[in-house]
């Protein structure tokens, strides 16, 4: 029996992290350029086009977020690695997605109540 | 348990062993290599550079204790508080943990040694000497003096023409290296040479931070190392990236230096925070509670802390709702370093604590790390951040977060594995009056600032009218200032007194911890390497200690007569090879003293001296790498308990493979913070960028370039389908693989030029605009690369010619062939960038 990968093995337990990463990049960068480029007062159904970014980056992360800390709580111990490290890789999949989980929400509260580019 | 080897052991076994490991005495001490040497030497030289910074910060406090004092000048207290910050970050915080974990983590991994003893030894001995010669800056009145981090437009040349500026930005350069080196050798370590078992849920807290804080170098020192490249041309070339005028900006200094900055706080207080939670269950007595939590906290951090930077940078007049995303994470990363305090207080909790020395330096940690961590919250808060923005808060805040987050564990640690290096342990009496005294100390030193801080004194100021309510204040922290200094005193007349040197006989497991690095050692580290199948082994496992010493566990002694370590699979540490360490050697110390004497004589603008020493120390890296690829010279050994290891591998398993991907690590972010510079500076001026492709070199300039560049990889993908069928010294396809090199070599360098030419004749100069500037250098960047890959395609050509190189033999080949394709990679990326954004956003 091999050895597991250890790019797969890492990827797995800290992908959600990965996902907090990416998130934090697309709300930050669009933010600083539709302020940076003037653009940011464009409105579509009453709500800018800031907060629409912001709020579906958001979706999209927080379901990816929830999605792996759901095929990690159904994943059987020692199953998916095949190894005596059993049930640690999902176990800390399912942690770091809570904690990026609480973090994108957190982060991205402020776009529902303080202005973009003042 | 069956062992994997039998007693009694042969007489001349350990013998063997300890001859191998002998390390040179007297003045050739300087070509050792051991990780214990080394570790010594290198924590002893990180204690002494925090003395100088210390007494640093004592002349200040004179300077403060009192109003309108005469004592220093405005421009040497400039160089006393730039100098302070600096030597303390760079020069004693960082080297300080990574000497630790060159000093314990082979031991605590049950290793022999780490994997690359002699970038050990050339880490410590650039940092040594290049740190020791910038520090003397200060007695010839050339240290740096725009502050720790340097801000243009004051450091740029306009306002700072001197060379101070050049020796941080230049000075640091080698620290940067040092760092790096150190960090790739820490993760290839923990990750390859672990004890048979060591499975990574039960990795040792320490070493899991250690592992966060490597990673977390790889990734934020290149931000850094870009920006002090553009600062430093800037200065020598006028070439405009914080000029604004020409269309750069200040503020992407910062933006670069912060994103090092930031996640800095915490590469210095992560590997604190696993020395803690390797004390505080020894002195509880069980294991620590919540282990998965800490681990899911130190990684957390380490993601979470590069989310921050921008909170350094609240009254920059951001944009308000990304103030508010970096506030927000602010505040997120507490939740992790909340986790680990509470883990912390919880096996206190549920043990029985022996109140001894480092567990009390562990609580004066806890305390005073809550306490600015709490301070770290009100920062976070953006109003809050404007109103104590550069004022004494922010000075007492952050030296909570880092004297008590990383300087009070530091002497935790001190007092908690002395005992491994020496004959006897440290005083616990005089211990306690060194607590005592850096505890008060710091607490009247520091606590008072937050309220100087909010009476509205700005950092920085070298002396302040009387009768604004500071007067009192001041005096009182410079007296608990000189409290620390006492207590500092009295911990070095501790170590005078107590501390004998000794690996052999060193005084043992005087605490009765749980870990590996408190198996009985030698200079061999561990006579042999036990099977791990618990987090404190030596707890687990009462015999483990005896049965180590005896010999029964994996290899006893030598197997190939040299120097030798098991490497392990990285997740669940299986043996899969014996690797060779090299012994002592004059090689790491010459390029050492050659890489930090080329950054010191070129700020000094001494360019020939520069290029020599540069020179020498690129022939003394050549020459220990040389030996470095032994190729299959040993036929597989036995290790005990049946297994039969190979002596030599190449590939994906090989730990040189591993050291280059880290360094492609490097490369790519260094790559990505350029990219970043390129679009930020298009994002604050676009008027500087040429308009619909306008002024940009034709399009066949960078599609010949891309298609050389492809031509350049393919090449070498097919030399080293050509390699695989070689044989040394045999027939084979040799020249084959030389001419494809050199093939290689002219595709690569032809892209290059064409690409420099290109830009050159659209008439485009660095000079003119900050958009000319990022351009060239990114070409330059692209430059470097090249001009690496054309010494290493000679010198691969070279081992060839000479023999070293075959099917099997091909280490070095694959490691030149791993940086080709990434340059490839940046260099495709670069034309696609350079050529193809302009023109869509024109």
């Amino acid at each position: 029996m091999g050895s597991p990968s250890f790019a797969g093995t890492t990827l797995r337990m800290f992908a959600p992290l990965i996902i907090w990463a990416v998130h934090f990049l697309v709300v930050y960068a669009f933010t600083a350029i539709a302020c940076e480029r003037n653009f940011a007062g464009t409105e579509w159904l009453g709500l800018g086009i800031v907060t629409w970014t912001v709020g579906g980056a958001t979706l999209i992360a927080a379901a990816a977020a929830l999605a792996m800390i759901w095929f990690a709580l159904r994943s059987r111990p020692g199953v998916a690695l095949r190894t005596e490290i059993g049930s640690f890789v999902p176990w800390m999949t399912a942690a770091s997605g809570a904690l990026t989980l609480l973090a994108i929400l957190w982060e991205a509260l402020p776009v529902l109540f303080v202005p973009v580019c003042s | 348990m069956t062992l994997p080897n039998a007693l009694p052991r042969p007489p001349e076994e350990l013998a063997a062993l300890k001859a191998v490991w002998q390390e040179p005495s007297g003045w050739k001490i300087v070509t050792a290599v051991n990780n214990t040497y080394v570790g010594l030497m290198y924590v002893a030289t990180a204690f002494v550079i925090f003395l100088g910074a210390g007494v640093l910060a004592l002349l200040m406090r004179v300077q403060l204790a009192v109003p309108e004092n005469t004592l220093l000048d405005q421009a040497t207290y400039n160089q006393l508080f730039t100098m302070h910050g600096t030597v303390m970050m760079f020069l004693f915080a960082v080297p300080v943990v990574e000497a630790i974990g060159v000093l314990l983590l082979p031991n605590m991994l049950a290793a022999r040694d780490l994997p690359f003893p002699r970038l050990s030894a050339y880490a410590f001995w650039a940092y040594f000497v290049g740190g020791i010669v910038f520090f003397c800056t200060l007695f010839f009145g050339q240290a740096p003096d725009g502050g720790w981090f340097m801000n243009p437009p004051l450091t740029s040349y306009t306002y700072s023409p001197g060379a101070n500026a050049d020796w941080w930005l230049l000075g640091i350069g080698f620290i940067e290296i040092s760092a790096i080196a150190g960090a790739i050798e820490i993760v290839v370590g923990i990750l390859r040479t672990r004890a048979p078992g060591m499975s990574l849920d039960k990795l040792p807290i320490y070493a899991w931070a250690m592992l966060v804080f490597a990673g977390m170098i790889i990734f934020a020192f290149p931000a850094v190392i870009l920006a002090t490249m553009l600062l430093e041309v800037e200065r020598a070339f006028q070439w405009p990236f914080f000029i604004a005028e020409k269309g750069g900006d200040p503020l992407l200094w910062q933006h670069l230096f912060w994103f090092f900055g930031h996640p800095e706080v915490y590469i210095i207080f992560l590997p604190a925070a696993g020395m803690v939670s390797l004390i505080v269950p020894t002195m509880a007595r069980t294991p620590l509670i919540g282990y998965r939590l800490v681990v899911l906290a130190l990684v957390g951090t380490g993601f979470l802390s590069f989310g921050l930077w921008v909170h350094h940078m609240f009254a920059t007049g951001i944009p308000q709702l990304s103030l508010s995303f970096f506030s927000a994470a602010s505040m997120a990363v507490t939740i992790p370093s909340g986790i680990q305090i509470f883990a912390w207080i919880a096996t206190m909790a549920a043990g029985r604590m022996q109140f001894k020395t480092p567990a009390l330096f562990v609580l004066g940690f806890l305390a005073i790390f809550v306490v600015g961590g709490l301070t770290g919250v009100m920062t976070a808060v953006v109003p809050f951040n404007w109103q104590v923005h550069d004022t004494y808060f922010i000075v007492a805040h952050l030296h909570y977060v880092l004297f008590g987050g990383m300087v009070f564990p530091l002497f935790a640690a001190l007092y908690y594995w002395i005992p491994l290096v020496s004959r006897k342990p440290l005083s616990e009496h005089l211990g306690r009056w060194v607590f005592g005294l850096l505890f008060t100390g710091f607490n009247i030193a520091f606590f008072p600032m937050h309220i100087t801080g909010l009476a509205g004194m700005p950092r920085r100021v070298y002396t302040y009218p009387a009768d604004l309510g500071w007067d009192w204040l001041n005096l009182i922290s410079t007296i608990g200032a000189f409290m620390i200094a006492i207590g500092v005193l009295v911990f070095l007349i501790d170590v005078a007194r107590n501390l004998r040197l000794a690996v052999e006989h060193n005084a043992g497991n005087v605490f009765n911890a749980g870990t590996l690095e408190w198996l009985p050692t030698g200079h061999y580290s561990v006579r042999s390497i036990p099977t791990v199948t618990s987090r404190e082994p030596l707890w687990d496992q009462p015999n483990l200690a005896d049965e180590v010493e005896d010999g029964r566990h994996y290899l006893p002694g030598t197997a190939t007569g040299r120097r030798e370590t098991i490497i392990t699979s990285p997740v669940d540490a299986k043996p899969q090879y014996l690797l060779q360490l090299p012994g002592p050697g004059w090689a790491p110390f010459i390029a050492a003293v050659g890489t930090a004497a080329f950054f010191l004589l070129l700020t000094v603008k001494w360019i020939v001296a520069a290029a020599i020493c540069g020179g020498i120390a690129m022939v003394m890296i050549f020459r220990w790498l040389w030996a470095s690829d032994p190729g299959p010279s040993h036929p597989p050994v036995g290790i005990g308990g049946g297994i039969k290891l190979p002596v030599y591998v190449t590939g994906p398993k090989s730990h040189s493979w591993w050291a280059m991907v880290c360094l492609l690590l490097v490369a790519g972010t260094l790559f990505a913070s350029l990219l970043f510079s390129y679009l930020y500076l298009w994002t604050v001026a676009p008027e500087v960028w040429p308009s619909a492709g306008d002024a940009l070199p034709a399009l066949w300039h960078p599609l010949i370039a891309a298609g050389l560049l492809l031509a350049s990889s393919g090449v070498i993908a097919s030399a080293s389908r050509t390699l695989q069928r070689t044989v040394a010294h045999g027939l084979g396809p040799h020249w084959a693989l030389r001419i494809a090199l050199f093939v290689a070599l002219i595709l690569l360098t032809g892209a290059f030029a064409i690409e420099l030419i290109g830009q050159w004749q659209s008439g485009l100069t660095p000079t003119e605009s900050s958009y000319g500037a990022i351009v060239y250098m990114a070409v330059a960047l692209q430059g470097q690369f090249v001009v690496v890959l054309v010494i290493m395609g000679l010198y691969t050509v070279a081992r060839s010619l000479r023999g070293l190189l075959d099917g099997r033999r091909r280490a070095t080949f694959d490691n030149t062939m791993l940086l080709w394709h990434y340059t490839v990679a940046q260099g495709l990326i670069m034309l696609a960038v350079l050529h193809g954004f302009p023109r869509l956003a024109g």
